[in-house]
């Protein structure tokens, strides 16, 4: 026993002098395996053994003293503090009893603040309480009553602190129990929460919160477009929810998938994409990736149709379907023609209008006539030879599935050149749009009717080439 | 590792570093008394209460400061920072050196960077402890940070910053070498982000 207690001097007076390091009691007591008083002591007989024999007057020594304060206002209360040595005395005078006292810290630089107290045995104390039972061993505040918490009842523990709201509470009273609790919340001779037993619980928070997050977001983001029971759906597993790996990997397919669809049209796909990172079970996984197709498939034909809305707007709007359709049908010229009319607009303008056009005529028919008005009108208004782009009834002959022949009429789009300046089209530039369409709809009606005679087809085409203005 | 994970790596650790950096120099501030202790506010950083300066000027200086440090890290061109204090005759009484490196190893083990965080955790407390091994500085002194780098790096950093309103300008010589120093190393830490040493540089003179 002789030897242990004359290696703690040594010990003590590396640390503190090689070292530089401050050494409080706590942490003495773990590095050395001893009870928290006998450290006390040991520190205390080191201050000593330096100032006496040593003298060594550049220790800092911290002190912690207790007691029960004068009564204010009639009540008496429990102070505790950590003072340096100049003012233990005057912070005695303060208490009407003083129930402990002893050596906090001593150190070699001067302690201004608490940080460094804090600081200097944080890591000794915050390793793994799990194998560390040291720290309890050796303390001398211990609660008889209190009992380990078996395996079982630390994981119930766990899963009850995923959920953030109710964990406040359960560290509220876990702090309560600080003092003299056992492993699963850390205890602490000042009551307060480790932040190793706070570790695990933080990570599931945390979790928690990620997860808590996208369910946030999901019942934010809910549409009314989105189909309801795709939404109840995910609702009902939210609550569900296990494994955050699983749907975060599933988060990067469903978003690898919203992508492609948010091009087409953004407020569908983005409840859907969020809604789908909540998900957990595999089988799920596999009704959503149905679904993801299906709402990309419903929304092609909705982009059709928005196109074909605008486009019905555009003919509303003369210059940019004017511009539009000069520059497609001057591109698309072979010949040299003067061109002083409009300034020259990108090609990809060109490469786009034909685009449109061609999903265009596979829908209703309805608003063709409409799309050729302008495009007669505007080629009309300049009144040159330019290339014509039309769509023309033109009877087809084609074999059908039971294998007879059949001849249809069908809508094709023709483009031939403007033959001359007709008489017509000088009057009309200057008219409003919106009367030239109505006229091209009544002779639009005709051109349908004209067709059944198919005996004069080759007299209707030529009337059709005179007729159209 | 690929080279693109390198480069996140050398980013990782770029911010790590500037982050501890930016507390580092406040406990400097504090425990050196460059300004009083009234001025320091306690947060909390590593899961450790630190000392922060609150006034206004001197966290954007701060602030400033280490973005700029950000910029050339992320381009690897820091050698070391240097936290400066000079006495009133602009001579440089004491140096605290941080030296930079790129990682030597990629162990992995230390997935959720709790052992780099202890290790910075150290480097704080060293630096609070300080002040019993150096000498009492003189009154009225001022401080500055100064950067090793490449001269490359530097012209690019002057373009950069001049937008910011934060120039940076080449360090006098009288700030920089110090008359018969002497070195008190602190601590080191080697990591899978970066590599990093501290030490502290005293003048006999002050």
């Amino acid at each position: 026993m002789g030897t242990i207690d004359e290696m703690y001097l040594e010990n003590l007076d590396e640390w503190v002098n090689d070292e530089n390091q401050i050494v409080t009691f706590k942490k003495l007591s773990l590095a050395l395996k001893v009870h928290v008083n006998k450290a006390k002591q040991m520190l205390y007989s080191f201050v000593q053994h330096q100032r006496n024999n040593k003298d060594n007057d550049h220790l800092f020594v911290t002190y912690f003293v207790a007691g029960l304060s004068h009564p204010v206002v009639g009540v008496k209360s429990l102070k505790c503090m950590v003072v340096p040595e100049e003012n233990i005395e005057a912070f005695k005078s303060t208490l009407s009893v003083v129930t402990s006292s002893h050596i906090y810290s001593v150190g070699r630089s001067k302690v201004k603040d608490d940080n460094k107290l804090y600081l200097a045995d944080y890591d000794s104390i915050h390793t793994d309480s799990t194998t560390n039972t040291d720290i309890f061993k050796f303390s001398s505040i211990k609660y008889p009553k209190a009992k380990l918490r078996s395996d079982a009842e630390v994981e119930s523990q766990k899963r009850y602190r995923t959920e953030p709201t109710t964990s406040k509470q359960v560290n509220g009273t876990s702090k309560q129990n600080g003092e003299n609790g056992h492993i699963s919340q850390k205890p602490k001779q000042n009551g307060e929460n480790s932040n190793v037993s706070q570790k695990p619980a933080e990570k599931p928070q945390k979790k928690g919160g990620i997860a808590g997050m996208f369910a946030n977001q999901a019942k934010k983001t809910k549409s009314p477009e989105k189909d309801p029971k795709e939404v109840k759906e995910e609702h009902s597993k939210d609550s569900k929810m296990n494994t955050k790996e699983s749907s975060n990997n599933k988060g990067g397919v469903m978003a690898f998938f919203s992508k492609q669809t948010a091009k087409a049209n953004e407020k569908p796909s983005e409840p859907v994409k969020k809604d789908k990172l909540v998900k957990s079970e595999p089988e799920d996984k596999q009704e959503t990736i149905k679904k993801e197709p299906s709402p990309a498939k419903r929304q092609v034909p909705d982009k059709g149709k928005g196109k074909r809305s605008k486009s019905g707007q555009d003919s509303d709007d003369d210059s940019q379907k004017k511009r539009r359709r000069i520059k497609a049908v001057l591109i698309d010229s072979s010949s040299e023609e003067e061109m002083d009319y409009e300034s020259p607009i990108p090609s990809p303008v060109r490469e786009q209008s034909p685009a449109p056009e061609s999903p265009v005529p596979k829908e209703l028919e309805k608003e063709s006539p409409e799309k050729d008005s302008p495009e007669k009108t505007t080629s009309t208004n300049i009144g040159e030879r330019k290339r014509k782009r039309r769509r023309k009834l033109v009877p087809k002959t084609f074999m059908d599935d039971e294998g007879y022949m059949v001849t249809e009429k069908v809508w094709e789009s023709e483009s031939t050149d403007a033959s001359e300046t007709e008489p017509p089209p000088p009057k009309k530039p200057q008219e409003k749009l919106t009367k030239q369409q109505s006229p091209q709809k009544k002779k639009a009606s005709p051109k349908k009717k004209s067709p059944p005679s198919a005996g004069s087809r080759k007299q209707a085409a030529l009337t059709n080439f005179f007729k159209k203005k | 590792m690929t080279e693109s994970g390198e480069i996140q790596n050398a980013y990782i650790g770029a911010d790590i570093f500037c982050e501890f950096l930016e507390v580092a120099i406040h406990c400097i501030l504090y425990t050196r008394e460059l300004y009083p202790a009234g001025v320091f506010e306690k947060k909390k950083k590593f899961n450790v209460p630190v000392k922060i300066c609150v006034h206004p000027d001197v966290l954007s200086y701060v602030t400033n400061t280490v973005d700029s440090i950000r910029l050339l890290l992320k381009e690897n061109a820091v050698f070391k920072v240097t936290v400066v204090v000079v006495t009133p005759d602009h001579k440089p009484a004491e140096r605290f050196v941080f030296e930079v490196a790129k990682p030597t190893q990629n162990i992995g083990n230390d997935k959720y960077l709790y052992r780099l965080e202890e290790s910075l955790r150290g480097f704080l407390l060293k630096l609070s402890v300080t002040e019993s091994l150096l000498k009492p500085l003189p009154e009225d002194c001022t401080w500055t940070v100064q950067v090793y780098t490449k001269e490359s790096a530097a012209i690019a950093i002057e373009q950069k910053q001049h937008l910011k309103d934060f120039p940076w300008i080449l360090a006098d010589e009288r700030e920089t070498t110090m008359e018969d120093p002497k070195m008190i190393p602190l601590k080191a830490v080697n990591s899978d982000y970066f590599q990093m040493q501290l030490y502290a540089e005293e003048s006999s003179i002050k």
